[in-house]
């Protein structure tokens, strides 16, 4: 590295209050969820502490677990080597593990400070979260929603199959619940004048997303049997019976489409087809969901244009199309181009049109609100105001349509931009994230690898009989597997040049020759540092610090001094083990019934690597009373980050002589390796006594 | 380097267990690089003397400060307030730094926590050998840049002698004979015919034979006016 490149990196330290490169999921996150720190709770099984650090980018955490696009994973820098770390459904599981998608944890009242409302229009992830955002913040908040409960297109547009109704009312009673107060089936313009709203409020939100189907300009659209799409989604999702044939088509490649689809697949017998314009991996529907639609018995007709709908005494009998030979022009631009020789005809009793959604603003009629004559907002993206100034818009109807962690981004931008209007300053948004650039190949090549763990699903037979949540959620093993396989990305080392004694431990204690000398200083560069934190242990001047390390050592301080009264009685003090949390140190039965019926004077302190431990770790374990200390360390030739083990072990002997020397004993302080065959319920019962 | 290494644990807790209020000196110096000193390895012994009071049952507060060296007025300074609070004064400097902190605090018992060992380098992580004697007078010119000062047990200037076997110091199997391994260079450089130079018997003067040792530079210090 050049000394001009190490300085300007060394400028951007975050120990300096600077900002370093972000981990590339951060970045790529629309509203920048920090998945590196939860991942690295959930690993430690901090649960709870997890959920925290998603909730403070998103208020729908157990809808957004389910349904989210998860530009995160694309981003993730394991995808260099191997499937990405499956952070959607980690969130999932934090959500279900708690039971916040259950309903089972309840948010507090926020008190109202301020004095001044707003009105929001729409009760879909946009409007929910900038309500949240502003209640949160002492405004009195109101929601207008013209549908009988709230949700938007997460309620009417997304099934109960990828999204149980339950847990979006949890989520959004949660949301309601910091003091929001909500008005359901009320239809601006006719129950309430628009005009009333900007009368009543100091501010008003529009965030009635894209809720009305396109049709299609050809003939036979009038046709008994073709419907909408977004009225059929409707329809079955409120249990309301749809009068639909036995030959189904659906027109549309996008995640409405497959949805659609995979819906009527689940009302009986039904042959369903989708046609789309796009070739099939051109779709705009997610990867994972058309898999699924396949899975489900769902056809696909792809690269074909439908020309019309043809019909017998009134009613649709099939649906003529022609191939489409390319569907966007040089500049990315819908144009779709056709072979009017080539031709097909699939029989059809029923059409579904899913080729896109409009919004529906006639309610802004007389508003002094402007629409365009092609019947959008005018709006200012900056300001996110409408040709009213009192008047905001955010979500679908001001981006197209996308995905619902873009309407959560933009309901916190609309909410950032209410509050500056109220205030009389200009908005402060969030700023976009430099990711952390990919990493060098020659770590990548020494990476541990280990398999992304798969989400259960509903047996392939069963999914197109019910409604039935086709994602079953991981199991505890399954997430703290998948958790442990995080990076890390840019969580460490960073060195503070004020301390570095440039001695070179660093340069030879790290596993993958990251560290490298800048004239007298250490440095580590970001994208080629797998964050382990050895060198962070080893660093005699303690100048090397890693992020997601060092908390740990505080619940333990905690946890110990109630511990030590707690279990007085027993004859035994208390025990502590450091538990290293990959998967290697798990041996035969780390079933979660041995830590269940765990001794009542075992405590563990979960790490990621017991090499990240200093002496001075250990040795205030005891000092802050534990009488037993013991340390898992992985197989042999298994440790994550390859030296781990001979690390650990010789800092533990360090430590052994420091005990025997103040006449406590060496012996106190114990370590197992753990390989396939030991048994965790055995170590358990041997520290205990 | 200077290196040093800590003193047994238990000599330690023997100088120390006497006072209720211990302050514990790292140096962020040559006893850092040698693992002896450091912020590491200070707070280490400054838990193990927690966790022995702690076991001996006696109530003692043991707190820590860093130095970036314990060698210079200056930066002991800011210690005063803290020093002064404290019953006694745990070092984890070489002796020079020992020595700074005992002068500028008179009154207050400072206390070794290594032994001071002598001047060398690392051979590999966590091995460090004596390479230099400070005997004042270098002769490594003439000994193809091996020192028999400080790597001959006899300190020999006209070596080896008739306990070298085998290329190894009857001292110890562990140590080399530094005349074998001066013979060795010198014959790889082709410059053997320096080991028939005689070497008379040095002055010992500029080493600790003349007193304690004294360097000034004029030219380097601050003029009074």
């Amino acid at each position: 590295m050049s000394e001009e490149n190490h300085i300007e990196h060394q400028a951007n330290c975050p120990k300096k209050g600077h900002l370093w490169p972000a981990p590339p999921c951060q970045a790529a996150c629309p509203v920048q969820t920090d998945a590196r720190q939860y991942l690295s709770l959930i690993a430690r099984e901090r649960y709870h502490e997890a959920l925290d650090v998603i909730m403070e980018a998103n208020p729908l955490p157990s809808v957004i677990g389910r349904i989210c696009a998860h530009p995160c994973e694309q981003a993730c820098r394991r995808g260099q080597v191997e499937d990405p770390i499956a952070i959607c459904h980690l969130k999932r599981f934090v959500t279900d593990k708690l039971g916040y998608s259950d309903g089972k944890v309840k948010v507090g009242l926020v008190p109202q400070t301020k004095e001044k409302s707003i009105a929001v229009v729409g009760s879909g992830p946009s409007g929910l979260t900038a309500a949240h955002d502003l209640a949160r913040h002492g405004y009195k908040v109101t929601i207008y929603e013209k549908n009988a409960k709230p949700g938007g297109m997460l309620r009417y547009g997304i099934l109960d199959f990828r999204l149980p109704p339950a847990v979006l009312d949890a989520d959004i009673e949660n949301v309601l619940a910091v003091g929001i107060e909500l008005k359901t089936g009320v239809n601006i313009g006719k129950e309430v004048d628009f005009q009333d709203l900007i009368n009543d409020n100091d501010a008003v939100l529009i965030a009635v997303g894209l809720s009305a189907s396109r049709s299609l300009p050809i003939d036979g659209v009038d046709l008994d049997g073709v419907h909408l799409a977004i009225p059929v989604l409707e329809a079955i999702n409120e249990g309301q019976s749809v009068e639909l044939g036995n030959d189904v088509v659906v027109v549309g490649g996008g995640n409405v489409a497959v949805d659609v689809a995979r819906s009527v697949r689940r009302l009986g017998n039904k042959s369903v087809k989708m046609v789309c314009l796009e070739a099939r991996d051109e779709m705009p529907a997610h990867d994972w969901e058309i898999e699924d639609a396949l899975v489900e018995g769902v056809e696909m007709h792809c690269s074909w244009g439908p020309d019309k709908i043809v019909g017998k005494h009134g009613r649709v009998s099939g649906l003529d199309f022609k191939e489409c030979t390319c569907v966007f022009d040089e500049d990315r631009k819908f144009s779709p181009q056709f072979n009017e020789e080539k031709r097909n005809v699939l029989p059809a009793d029923t059409i579904i049109l899913a080729i896109g959604q409009a919004g529906e603003l006639g309610f802004l009629e007389y508003s002094g609100v402007k629409v365009t004559d092609s019947g959008r907002l005018e709006f200012n993206h900056e300001t996110m105001q409408t040709s009213h100034p009192m008047v905001f818009a955010t979500g679908e109807i001001t981006s197209g349509p996308g995905a619902a962690i873009r309407a959560i981004a933009g309901g916190h931008r609309a909410a950032a931009a209410i509050e500056a209007f109220l205030d009389e300053r200009t908005p402060v948004y969030q700023e976009p994230l430099e990711a952390l650039d990919s990493v060098p190949e020659h770590i990548a090549a020494s990476m541990y690898k280990t398999p992304r763990r798969r989400m259960p699903k509903l047996p392939d037979e069963e999914r197109s009989t019910d409604f039935k949540e086709v994602e079953l959620g991981y199991s505890e093993e399954d997430a703290l597997r998948e958790a442990a396989r995080c990076l890390g990305c840019t969580a460490g080392a960073f060195v503070d040049e004020s301390k570095c004694a440039a001695c070179l431990t660093c340069v030879r204690i790290c596993p993958y020759g990251v560290p490298e000398m800048v004239g007298d200083k250490a440095y580590m560069n970001p994208q080629a540092c797998q964050s382990c934190g050895f060198c962070a242990s080893e660093c005699p001047a303690k100048a090397i610090t890693v992020d997601l390390t060092e908390e740990h050592l505080l619940a333990l301080q905690i946890g110990l001094d109630t511990l030590e009264v707690e279990v007085a009685h027993l004859g035994a003090g208390p025990r502590v083990g450091f538990v290293c949390q990959f998967g290697h140190a798990w041996g035969a039965d780390r079933t979660f019934d041995a830590e269940a019926s765990m001794p009542e004077n075992i405590r563990f302190i979960r790490v990621l690597c017991p090499a990240r431990l200093e002496p001075a770790d250990i040795l205030n374990t005891f000092e802050n009373g534990a009488e037993r200390v013991f340390v898992t360390i992985c197989a042999e030739n298994y440790c994550h980050y390859k030296t781990g083990n001979g690390l650990t072990e010789r800092r533990l002997d360090y430590v052994r002589s420091i005990l025997d020397g103040i006449g406590i004993g060496g012996d106190k302080l114990v370590s197992y390796q753990i390989g396939q065959d030991t048994s965790l319920a055995e170590i358990l019962k041997e520290m205990s006594t | 380097m200077i290196v040093g290494s800590q003193k047994p644990i238990e000599e330690i807790i023997a100088t120390t267990c006497d006072y209720k209020r211990l302050l514990v000196i790292g140096c962020g110096a040559c006893v850092t690089v040698c693992f002896a000193g450091g912020e590491r390895e200070t707070e280490a012994l400054a838990s193990g003397l927690r966790l022995a009071m702690k076991h001996k049952k006696i109530k003692a507060e043991i707190e820590v400060e860093m130095n970036v060296r314990q060698c210079e007025w200056e930066f002991i300074e800011p210690l005063a307030d803290k020093v002064e609070a404290a019953d006694a004064v745990l070092s984890t400097a070489c002796g020079v730094g020992v020595q700074f902190l005992a002068e500028r605090f008179p009154e207050k018992r400072i206390l070794p926590a290594l032994n001071t060992s002598f001047m060398g380098g690392p051979t590999e992580q966590g091995v460090w050998l004596e390479n230099c004697g400070g005997c004042g007078n270098c002769i490594l010119a003439s000994t193809g840049g091996i020192c028999p000062i400080a790597r001959c047990a006899k300190t020999m200037l006209n070596g080896p002698c008739g306990g070298s076997q085998n290329g190894k110091c009857e001292v110890s199997k562990d140590i080399d004979c530094a005349w074998q391994l001066i013979y060795d260079r010198l014959k790889s450089q082709g410059l053997l015919q320096l080991m028939t130079d005689y070497t008379p018997p040095k002055d010992w003067t500029p080493a600790r034979d003349g007193g304690q040792r004294k360097i000034v530079r004029e030219d380097l210090k601050i003029p009074n006016d």
